[in-house]
């Protein structure tokens, strides 16, 4: 191999196969209607390539490339004229294919020594594989085959679902798998920069809901802000210690010959533009309109990927450049970190619109993850990770049931929107309630698990005042999450309905209108969406009653290329 | 002969001079056409400067983005706005003006002092000639900081691209991808509705007004009742 040239593609193979499965859907969607003259193609190249992979001894990668050329052409065949379905098919294949690609980069370096994970660099140290990058990759995959087929049916209603949707949600889902694994400060910004450009676009999809276009123009203007302030103090960084690589940052920050006052400022400004980031509370103003605007699988999308994505550039940042400054960061982003849970809390509690109050939800989830950043130890970190996940997989739950009460409202999903759906559909107002007790971490589900291992590594690194604010945190939360829970089991159902059921007594013109409203009423159902909301509350459940298996991969994963 | 007063120095004091002079020009000219001229100068000068400290690429860059892309973006929308509405940027109140020159100087003042002096004094990191802890050094030189075999100037740069920072340079690759569908989608005249299902993907242009109707239907079905309800 050429010494210059340090490309290991086993590094990047779940984000090598997105980025062919996302320009490949691109070009289906300009073939107008005749998919298999790219599909064709690319499917045998493939299932060519997957040979050669595997007959050079990487056998999994290549069984995965082979079958994953298979369903290129078939795909069509399947699904004929309907394009869209096509596209997210394909991208819920390609997602899958990286997910077990993720597992395979996993395995092998869980099973040598049957402790932690192996970090190890690539690209010339432009990227790291730790226990950090594994993890996130596997919490944003999981998110995006699961919000791909929830928003299936919900886009297409809203007549929003464009033909490059697919391809920007994983390319998003790229650039969030890369910066969880980025070791140097270009990488770090330019993963950011691609799943920020990914997400405003997705966020104003919806061009002829004017909020949509507001959050998509909010989202946009802040995002820049935010990016300005992380790029300058990232160059600070490097102007005070003459690198980009985060671990050599890390090894000669506290050095006397690294002026503090630079060093200072970079870290200030990096402080600021992560906070805006992960929504840290005096930085988390754009989240409820953004949340509330963006289509509604786009923002559970933003909710569970984009948030472990931006947590993983906080823990690598802190974990590995900045633990020399501890002294200096650790007390101002705790004071943050406290702000956020309680503001979160509470601000929840005034709100009506269900969107909303799961923005101030997720608000308030960053305060939680952020104390296991603050306690600098291994087990924060692992358990940072694991609380990230099951805040995605309840977060995800929740945003799904939002998609089906939403239809026809544009939206728009108030606290009235969910009177009696118990009554009307008790199996989706059940998911919800198992969502939002996830959410709000009580036992037997995934989020006790998360919430669990947070506080109890924050106890033990000595944050018990920061543990005690976030128990009364929960408290309040779960004081809102019962409130909806109750409207949905125990009011009656909106006397809309029933008139409109009712009132069609006289007959005529009246009963099909009466007929439409009724069903505008019930909830969007399709297949994708029971599918992925399913998978979503089963999650909740097993990951509740079962966690010692993932336990024990995030407590493997707590390593980090230092 | 003055002492000091080498061609470096010369070539510095000339184009920092053109440069000052051309960026105090862009805020007093009253037609904004011109201002925007005296910022290609005021480019044109720092481009100057950068080849004075042998960064001929970044130089070549300077040139290319900012005096011919970004400005001719400037011109496009002072044309679009209309070049005769010379009102639009002028400023008029003495104590404003004054009162941003001061706050620009101290702004300009305060980051050279944080960021520029721990390199410049006699005492200073550089000047100690300490070796450096660590793989890394803080102060070094281009020179320095360049390994053996990396060639000069933009040699060194295509070098380092594609070696050190390869996934990097494929990742602006995607990055400008996305940003590439973002514009088409959002710049998009009128929506194509989704050319499938039902085949009325044929209708492109009537599709989406249809679409709303029977949408525009049901919302107003359900008013009616909720106000029926109301009022009973």
């Amino acid at each position: 191999m050429n010494p210059l040239l340090d490309v290991s593609f086993a590094a990047i193979a779940p984000e090598l196969v997105l980025t062919g499965a996302a320009l490949v859907l691109l070009l289906v969607a300009i073939t107008r209607g005749r998919p298999q003259l790219v599909m064709l193609p690319v499917g045998l190249a493939t299932i060519a390539l997957g040979a050669w992979v595997a007959i050079g001894g990487d056998l999994v990668p290549g069984v995965v490339l082979a079958l994953l050329g298979v369903a290129a052409p078939v795909l069509p065949i399947v699904l004929p004229g309907r394009a869209t379905l096509v596209q997210a098919w394909g991208a819920g294949l390609a997602l899958g294919a990286a997910l077990v690609l993720t597992l395979w980069q996993v395995g092998p370096v869980l099973g040598a020594d049957g402790g932690s994970l192996v970090a190890s660099a690539s690209f010339a140290g432009s990227l790291a594989s730790d226990g950090l990058s594994l993890f996130t990759r596997l919490t944003v995959y999981l998110s995006a085959l699961l919000v791909v087929p929830l928003g299936y049916a919900y886009l297409q209603e809203r007549r929003i679902n464009r033909a490059e949707v697919e391809s920007l949600i994983l390319l998003a889902a790229v650039g969030m798998a890369v910066l969880g694994g980025a070791n140097d400060l270009v990488t770090a910004f330019v993963a950011l920069e691609v799943l920020s450009f990914a997400l405003y676009v997705l966020a104003s999809l919806a061009r002829r809901d004017r909020r949509s276009q507001e959050a998509g123009l909010k989202y946009f203007v802040t995002g820049a802000v935010a990016s300005a302030v992380l790029l300058y103090g990232l160059a600070l960084l490097y102007v005070a210690t003459g690198t980009l690589s985060i671990p050599a940052i890390g090894a000669s920050i506290t050095s006397v010959l690294v002026p503090r006052g630079v060093a200072m400022a970079g870290l200030v400004l990096v402080t600021v533009g992560v906070a805006f980031k992960v929504a840290l509370v005096p930085f988390h103003f754009w989240t409820p309109d953004v949340y509330q605007g963006s289509p509604t699988n786009v923002t559970a999308f933003m909710a569970a990927a984009t948030k472990a994505a931006a947590f993983a550039l906080l823990l690598r940042l802190y974990l590995v450049a900045f633990p020399g400054l501890q002294a200096y960061w650790v007390p101002v982003l705790a004071v943050l970190a406290a702000a956020t849970m309680l503001y979160g809390a509470f601000a929840a509690l005034s709100q009506h619109d269900v969107k909303r109050i799961l923005a101030y939800s997720s608000i308030t989830h960053a305060g939680y993850a952020t104390i296991g950043v603050l306690t600098l130890t291994r087990a924060g970190l692992s358990a940072t990770l694991l609380y990230l996940l099951t805040y995605a997989v309840g977060t995800i739950a929740a945003f799904g049931v939002v998609i089906a009460v939403e239809r026809r409202r544009r939206g728009e999903v108030t606290l009235t929107n969910l009177r009696g759906l118990g009554r009307t559909s008790p199996l989706l107002a059940g998911i919800m309630a198992l969502a939002l007790l996830s959410l709000a971490g009580l036992p037997l589900t995934a989020g006790f698990i998360g919430k669990l291992e947070v506080f109890r590594a924050g106890v033990d690194a000595g944050l018990t005042w920061l543990v005690l604010i976030g128990v009364l945190s929960s408290l309040v939360a779960a004081s809102f999450y019962l409130r909806i829970a109750g409207i949905m089991f125990l009011d009656d159902a909106p006397e809309a309905v029933a008139v409109a059921v009712d009132g069609d007594g006289d007959g005529d013109g009246d009963d099909v209108e009466a007929m439409e409203a009724a069903e505008a009423r019930m909830p969007l159902l399709s297949a994708g969406l029971s599918s992925a909301v399913a998978v979503a509350a089963a999650l909740i459940v097993v990951l509740g009653l079962q966690p010692q298996l993932l336990i024990e991969l995030a407590g493997h994963a707590g390593v980090l290329l230092r | 002969m003055i002492e000091g007063l080498t061609g470096e120095v010369l070539a510095f004091i000339v184009f920092a001079g053109i440069a000052l002079g051309a960026a105090v020009a862009v805020i007093t000219m009253r037609n904004l056409v011109h201002g925007a001229l005296m910022l290609v100068i005021h480019l044109l000068a720092v481009a100057g400067l950068y080849l004075t400290l042998e960064s001929q690429f970044l130089a070549v860059v300077q040139v290319l983005v900012y005096a011919g892309a970004i400005v001719v973006l400037f011109l496009f929308v002072i044309m679009l706005l209309g070049v005769d509405r010379d009102d639009l940027l002028i400023m008029n109140d003495r104590r404003r003006v004054a009162g941003i020159v001061a706050a620009g100087l101290l702004v300009a003042g305060a980051m050279t002092a944080a960021f520029v002096g721990p390199y410049t004094s006699e005492a200073s990191v550089c000047g100690s000639g300490v070796a450096a802890v660590g793989s890394q050094q803080p102060c070094i030189g281009l020179e320095a900081a360049k390994g053996p075999d990396d060639g000069a100037g933009v040699a060194f740069l295509g070098r380092r691209l594609f070696t050190r920072y390869t996934l990097v340079f494929e990742l602006s690759a995607v990055l400008l991808t996305v940003a590439t569908i973002g514009a088409v989608i959002l710049a998009r005249r009128r929506d194509l509705v989704a050319e499938d299902e039902d085949g009325d993907g044929d209708s492109g242009r009537d599709a989406g007004g249809d679409a709303l109707a029977p949408v525009v239907a049901a919302d107003a079905a359900t008013d009616a009742a909720t106000h029926a309800d109301g009022e009973a």
